[in-house]
């Protein structure tokens, strides 16, 4: 894949769409290995990396698109139909935050990704509080926007770095534009 | 725009989530006090509430599974469940109001209530 013109064809894009899509899932596969046993719901999230270096590259269809994709395959790989339900409400709000915020042009990746994580955090606790029919779930929030901060700063960071070491030069909009 | 790891923007909405945290746990915290009664719920409906002060075990079995709910020196606990992922049997004992411990898999919560001094506390 090369980023050397200042526009991509619709058939690159589709084509590193799907190798994003592909990276997706062995992160949420290389996550779902190791867990923090001791408070349950608490993770990484590095397959956030990929829709947030996808925001940046092509907007929000695609890293929704990827995003969505992601959570439905993980799940019927090695996850449940209900944690499908949690994840697809927390992932595309997720998504939608983090467009809104890279359409400011005030924040990187790691605010983007901090913001982002919350967010998921909150989508997620508020499937859990509608299956359940209980508004309890939301004692978890302190404990889940806490680790969530951290989780996000770290995969925002590490996005920031890949959107170093690719040059990618990024518009007030967050879309690519070309090289530097 | 990508040549600094972070921006001041960044550091803010990261401190604003901690705050944000650490303002609802505090909240939290303030008003909860030792429970008095145990209410388990499964997809919404009430399946039983127990008072806290009487050890006992609780086998829940539902259309979704089994858990075992061990209430034991004012504390509750799963202590079993045939669910996939194990969450509820891992969360610590609860015995301050308004904790829960959550079983996903079985639409399983078993809260922490105040409940009423003046009416029996067993039903269901």
């Amino acid at each position: 894949m090369t980023f050397s013109k200042g526009y991509l064809d619709m058939s690159k894009k589709v084509a590193f769409t799907g190798l994003a899509l592909a990276l997706a899932l062995v992160l949420s596969y290389v996550e779902s290995l190791f867990s923090f046993s001791a408070i349950p719901g608490i993770k990484l999230g590095l397959a956030n990396i990929a829709a947030l270096f996808l925001l940046y590259c092509f907007g929000l269809p695609y890293a929704l698109l990827v995003n969505v994709l992601r959570i439905i395959l993980a799940n019927l790989l090695f996850g449940s139909l209900t944690g499908m339900f949690y994840g697809l409400t927390g992932g595309i709000l997720s998504v939608f935050v983090m467009w809104l915020l890279i359409r400011t042009g005030r924040f990187s990746a790691t605010g983007l990704s901090v913001a982002g994580s919350a967010a998921h955090n909150i989508g997620q606790l508020c499937a859990a509080a509608l299956l359940l029919s209980s508004a309890r779930v939301f004692w978890y929030l302190p404990v889940l926007l806490f680790s969530g901060a951290f989780a996000g700063f770290f995969t925002g960071v590490c996005c920031q770095a890949v959107l170093r070491t690719l040059k990618l030069n990024t518009n007030q909009a967050g879309r690519y534009v070309g090289r530097k | 725009m990508v040549n600094v790891m972070f921006k001041k923007a960044d550091m803010i909405i990261f401190v604003c989530i901690l705050a944000a945290a650490l303002a609802a746990a505090g909240i939290f915290c303030l008003f909860s006090k030792q429970g008095k009664e145990v209410v388990i719920t499964v997809g919404g409906e009430t399946y039983g509430s127990y008072p806290l002060d009487e050890d006992r075990s609780i086998n829940v079995s539902t259309r979704y599974g089994v858990n075992k709910i061990v209430i034991s020196d004012s504390t509750v606990f799963v202590a079993s469940a045939d669910c996939p992922n194990q969450l509820c049997v891992r969360q610590s004992p609860i015995s301050r109001c308004g904790q829960s411990i959550v079983c996903l898999p079985h639409r399983l919560v078993v809260a922490i209530s105040a409940g009423r001094p003046d009416v029996d506390a067993t039903a269901g």
